[in-house]
């Protein structure tokens, strides 16, 4: 009979600790007292944030302040998921065309590119994925006449090539005009890469390659609906 | 309050939905199940009615609803009048209910959709709970991963008044824990020990980060109790002649995980071949084991090709993969990444740092060598195959290993649990002396 009891002691024992453990660990009261106190909404501000990574609050709170019952394009400056399906919508056509949303938006100028060795160059930052190279300048005291240049994508061993194109500079000029748009190429990763050869062989002299940016969307072309902090909505001018 | 209120409904109708009235098990000449496998036997029958009710078009959809209602009533009905009179003050599902409610709270706070989930599979979630079909998945991106998951979110979501997505991924929770709890019940211990023994694996094995919406876990949860099943019909030497229920089982547990993810093929094919390997099962029962099989894997392109959707399996990655191709992706390079990948995804897996060594430790010593085997050729099948699934990759491998390698192998890793349930029931009198 004592031993009975002494089971059973134990068993409940066992039990009640397990609970507590499971209780207090996972700080179970803690959360039901915030799923009371906060309303759903509020709790997404809390997981999403509001204008940074995806910015999902703040695509909710376009939703509902502009009653967007249709989908819009959204072009995020930084690498996070896709929160399109915020908007999402059956109808894929269904889409507001004179509307964007940018999110962690960046205005970059320019991207330096540093001589690695004789004709090749590595860019200093990640790939400007949503800009327009508009021209490359060189940095040198020396003239130079033609050159064959090749602008690569290096994300691990995967190599991808963006430009190959043979110059000719005019009027001494250190400047060449590319207009390459980078963001239908979808680079992310990585570091961007510059080969550049002559058949003269003298391009040693070239210490660094600038590249000239400009935003694919610029702001210029568009009437600010809403912006807060780097997170923006936009509505084309006509 | 309404949304505190509206968790304990969502579990509780959870349970109904899942519950195997034991009713029906006397049809099929099954002797009295506890409640935790009763309600393990109805999540693997309630998965496979929505698998089937996911490829209804959207002009039948109130169809889904009746049967869903039909489903309900029954459940319900049968749940009350077998568990009458106390029976359902059981000290497992008391605790099984507990810990589906405190991960269901962690839930409702902590809801950020992870990566593929956002840029993917809850978009197909959407689509469903928007009114969508099957047919409709074509205009989302990926759709080349099958949909069965994201219907289930979409199905308990839209089921829930408040219709949160996330009430609708409590489902993954409860079947995570019911799959675990489910395993338990295969150790000689009493109820207390179970529920201990269940903890202690639940605990190893919960990371909110598990229910972000990526379908890992239900593709663990299925291989947990494919591999109870497994374990019960070599243990009792059962389908000596032809399909039983547990093989019937194990095949529903296969074709749900072949809708849920692409690469549970494989996995699934891993344990088709086990199956085959069994010894003192007639021809008959292989051989209507292994084209049942076959002929699902095949249904399985049939439809998609049916509807419209893309049948490739990862369009992107395995680009040049081909026979011709293969030796240039076996250099030592990659497979030293891998395997270096392989082994902080096994570290990061908990379980299996205790579960291996329980293997070999079990093997060297000559205890149940012959349930062991299996589960042993199948953790090297399986990580042979996942290791080949990286160095075949045609995307950067070591970004598809940062982001892919742990989920993977978590996704067999409840088969594993199986060992330490062995090893429990050989040393439990020794332990339970020492304590």
């Amino acid at each position: 009979m004592k031993k009975k009891i002494e089971f059973y002691i134990l068993k409940y024992f066992i039990l009640i600790i397990v609970f507590f453990s499971l209780i207090g660990s996972t700080n179970f009261l803690k959360k039901v007292y915030f799923v009371n106190r906060d309303a759903y909404d509020s709790r997404i501000v809390k997981n999403y944030n509001f204008c940074k990574d995806e910015s999902v609050a703040f695509l909710y709170f376009l939703k509902s302040k502009y009653k967007l019952n249709k989908r819009v394009k959204i072009v995020n400056y930084e690498i996070h998921p896709n929160p399109e399906w915020v908007f999402f919508n059956l109808i894929n056509d269904n889409i507001y065309k004179d509307k964007l949303i940018l999110l962690n938006y960046k205005k970059r100028d320019k991207i330096k590119f540093a001589k690695l060795e004789k004709g090749l160059f590595v860019g200093n930052l990640s790939p400007p994925h949503r800009s327009i190279i508009k021209k490359a300048i060189f940095s040198t005291n020396n003239n130079i006449n033609k050159i064959s240049l090749e602008i690569t994508n290096r994300a691990e061993n995967e190599i991808k090539f963006l430009l190959s194109k043979n110059f000719i500079f005019e009027d001494q000029s250190k400047e060449i005009d590319l207009n390459l748009d980078l963001e239908k190429f979808d680079i992310r990763l990585g570091k961007l890469f510059i080969k550049i050869t002559n058949n003269e062989n003298n391009l040693e002299h070239i210490e660094e390659i600038t590249l000239k940016l400009a935003p694919t969307y610029n702001l210029n072309n568009f009437k600010v609906l809403e912006k807060i902090d780097n997170c923006y909505f936009l509505e084309r001018l006509s | 309050m309404i949304e505190i209120f509206q968790i304990f409904l969502q579990i509780l109708v959870i349970f109904i939905f899942c519950y195997f009235p034991q009713y029906y098990l006397n049809f099929l000449n099954i002797r009295q199940q506890s409640i935790v496998e009763k309600i393990s036997l109805g999540s693997i029958i309630n998965i496979f009615i929505l698998l089937l009710l996911s490829f209804i078009n959207q002009k039948n959809f109130d169809l889904i609803f009746i049967v869903l209602i039909i489903v309900f009533c029954t459940n319900l009905f049968f749940f009350i009048i077998e568990n009458w009179k106390l029976k359902l003050i059981d000290i497992k599902l008391i605790f099984l209910f507990i810990f589906v409610l405190v991960f269901s709270f962690d839930l409702a706070n902590n809801f950020k959709l992870g990566w593929d989930p956002q840029n993917f599979w809850f978009l197909k979630t959407l689509n469903f709970i928007e009114g969508g079909d099957i047919y409709n998945i074509k205009n989302n991106p990926r759709q080349e991963y099958p949909q069965l998951g994201t219907f289930i979110w979409a199905i308990y979501t839209k089921i829930s008044f408040l219709e949160y997505e996330y009430l609708g991924r409590i489902f993954y929770i409860f079947f995570f824990c019911l799959s675990i709890f489910s395993v338990a019940e295969l150790s000689d211990f009493n109820d207390v020990y179970k529920i201990l023994f269940s903890s202690i694996i639940i605990i190893l094995t919960y990371n909110i980060l598990l229910f972000n919406g990526n379908q890992e876990v239900l593709l663990f949860s299925i291989f947990t109790l494919f591999s109870k099943y497994f374990y019960l019909i070599i243990k009792n030497n059962i389908s000596k002649n032809f399909l039983n229920f547990y093989s019937i089982m194990i095949m529903l547990l296969l074709l749900s995980s072949i809708w849920i993810k692409n690469e549970a093929m494989f996995f699934s094919f891993i344990s088709i071949f086990l199956i085959l390997c069994l010894p003192k099962k007639s021809f008959l029962f292989k051989t209507s084991i292994f084209f049942s099989f076959i002929l699902l894997i095949i249904l399985r392109f049939f439809i998609f090709k049916t509807i419209g959707l893309n049948n490739l399996l990862q369009p992107g990655n395995y680009e040049y993969s081909d026979i011709l191709h293969l030796a240039s992706f076996l250099s030592f390079d990659r497979i030293l990444v891998t395997s270096k990948y392989f082994f902080f995804g096994l570290a990061s897996n908990l379980l299996y740092v205790i579960s291996i060594p329980i293997m070999i430790f079990l093997f060297v010593y000559k205890k149940n060598k012959i349930y062991l085997t299996y589960y042993f050729a199948s953790l090297i099948l399986n990580f042979l195959l996942i290791h080949s699934f990286s160095i075949f990759t045609s995307v950067p491998i070591e970004w598809q290993l940062k982001a892919s390698i742990e989920r993977i192998l978590f996704e067999i890793l409840g088969i594993y649990i199986i060992p330490t349930v062995i090893f429990a029931n050989v040393y439990s009198k020794k332990i339970f002396k020492i304590l």
